[in-house]
């Protein structure tokens, strides 16, 4: 049941529940709440022009906050940053504003606010993004971060993408055919829904690691193959062999396919175990189990999961349910229901010295076929 | 130890939570915000974009910000904004 619904069944019941009602809903969707306050307030504001600057913060925030919203629960940060415009003092002297030292964006009306909202997602994405991370990568590989970030949180406020494409993202991308390629690679990792959920946690797990940035390009090269991998898992045709992930000198995860029905209608979950085993003493970090979210499919990952969990260290930091598109030949695709669970080891250290830092001598050199 | 330290922080839930305040002029107060600033809103050019150097106006401005300093302004081509996003970045301009 949608806080929508909730609202509406309690609103049948009467004024008191009614307004239970809609406390709930302030609860269950802060954001949703701002953008009907945005909405009322932007039409105040043809009969009362000072309502034009509430309805500016109000879109803002519910935007801004619904989007770091969503970031926060595909990339398993525990921590939101809530974001709150402010506005500054019209009467600011110079020494406040030296003595506060932020950045003051210029936000136009509200019948700019296409153009508000694509500055505001652009310095925001900038700053809450895996900022660490960025400072790691190549300015390229940063960039296209940053470009699919905004794209994908403009998705719901299409004047404003098309404002972004027209000015930014298509001129860069136009002039720049490295990092065009490294957008449309992002496109379609984040069409398996594997951008935020793997790839920018990834990453976000790197910046928590990484101590000291290396001198060398380790890192960067790391960030490569994962991208390269991630747009190879998102690409395979039903059935194809793939590796089993990416043994970087830093970064080390595995996705693991767990969707072979004889194996499940017999409950062989020693499997997967011994498959779960190796890449832990491989020095793997972080396993992706994937696979069909259907009941007995999802219930035998649980199992899985569980066992794995009982024999080591290990947990459980993420578990979601999406649709994928799933080739099933070269040119039919398929959408299929997908759980993804993400299985970490708790203990990895951090890296003081990424400039030593070696890969395991052993690799992945298995390959895992998806088998509906 | 500190990521872990932090990581184990969050995932107990005990890290304190930041909120980031995005500072906003808003167009109505613009020119008041610019005269007290010591800048001229009347006059055609506010001054020069940090990463451009281009005439910046009033319809042009994207933002202002402290830097070595001075005041500094972007205005609102991609690429200066692309500038203002890598000082983000690096910290070297706080939101």
């Amino acid at each position: 049941m949608t806080p929508e619904d909730l609202a509406k069944a309690l609103a049948a019941l009467g004024l008191p529940a009614a307004f239970v009602g809609a406390i709930v809903v302030v609860f269950l969707a802060p954001d949703k709440v701002l953008r009907w306050a945005e909405l009322i307030s932007a039409a105040l504001a043809k009969v009362w022009h000072g309502f034009g600057r509430r309805s500016v913060k109000l879109g803002l925030q519910s935007r801004l906050n619904g989007y770091l919203r969503l970031i926060g629960d595909e990339t398993g940060r525990h921590q939101r940053t809530p974001i709150q415009v402010e506005w500054a003092h019209a009467d600011e002297s110079p020494h406040q504003f030296f003595e506060d030292d932020r950045l003051v964006v210029r936000l136009h009306s509200y019948e700019h606010q296409d153009r508000n909202l694509v500055t505001s997602s652009m310095l925001v994405v900038s700053h809450t993004l895996i900022r660490r991370a960025k400072t790691f990568l190549s300015q390229k590989q940063a960039r296209s971060i940053d470009l699919h970030a905004v794209d994908h949180m403009l998705a719901s406020a299409p004047h404003a993408r098309a404002l972004f494409h027209e000015e930014v993202s298509g001129p860069e991308c136009d002039h720049d055919r490295d990092l065009a390629e490294l957008v449309t690679k992002h496109q379609t990792i984040d069409r398996a829904n594997l951008f935020f959920p793997v790839l920018v946690r990834e990453l976000h797990y790197l910046e928590q690691r990484v101590v000291v940035r290396p001198r060398d390009e380790s890192l960067i090269v790391d960030v490569s193959n994962l991208i390269d991998y991630l747009v190879a898992f998102a690409d395979r045709i039903q059935g194809e062999d793939m590796p089993l992930g990416v043994q970087g000198r830093v970064l080390r995860c595995a996705i693991m396919i767990v969707a072979k029905k004889w194996k499940r209608e017999a409950g062989l979950v020693g499997g997967y175990m011994n498959k779960l085993r190796e890449l832990r003493r491989r020095g793997c970090d972080t396993v992706y189990l994937v696979g069909s979210a259907g009941e007995e499919n999802a219930a035998f990952m649980s199992e899985i999961v569980s066992a794995f969990i009982r024999e080591s260290n290990w947990t459980e930091v993420g578990r979601r349910e999406f649709r994928t598109p799933l080739r099933t030949s070269a040119t039919s695709t398929e959408w299929k229901p997908t759980l993804l669970v993400v299985l970490r080891n708790p203990t990895v250290a951090d890296i003081t010295n990424a400039d030593a830092a070696r890969a395991p001598d052993v690799g992945f050199s298995e390959t895992v076929a998806w088998v509906e | 130890m500190f990521g872990t330290l932090m990581a184990d922080l969050q995932s107990a839930g005990i890290e304190p939570a930041r909120q980031v305040r995005v500072k906003a002029v808003y167009d109505d107060d613009l020119g008041r915000y610019l005269t007290a600033l010591g800048l001229d809103p009347s006059s055609d050019t506010l001054g020069r974009c940090k990463f451009c150097a281009g005439a910046v106006t009033r319809d042009n401005l994207a933002a202002l910000f402290p830097l070595s300093g001075s005041i500094k302004l972007a205005c609102d081509h991609a690429p200066c904004m692309r500038g203002l996003q890598e000082l983000i970045v690096t910290g070297r301009v706080r939101l």
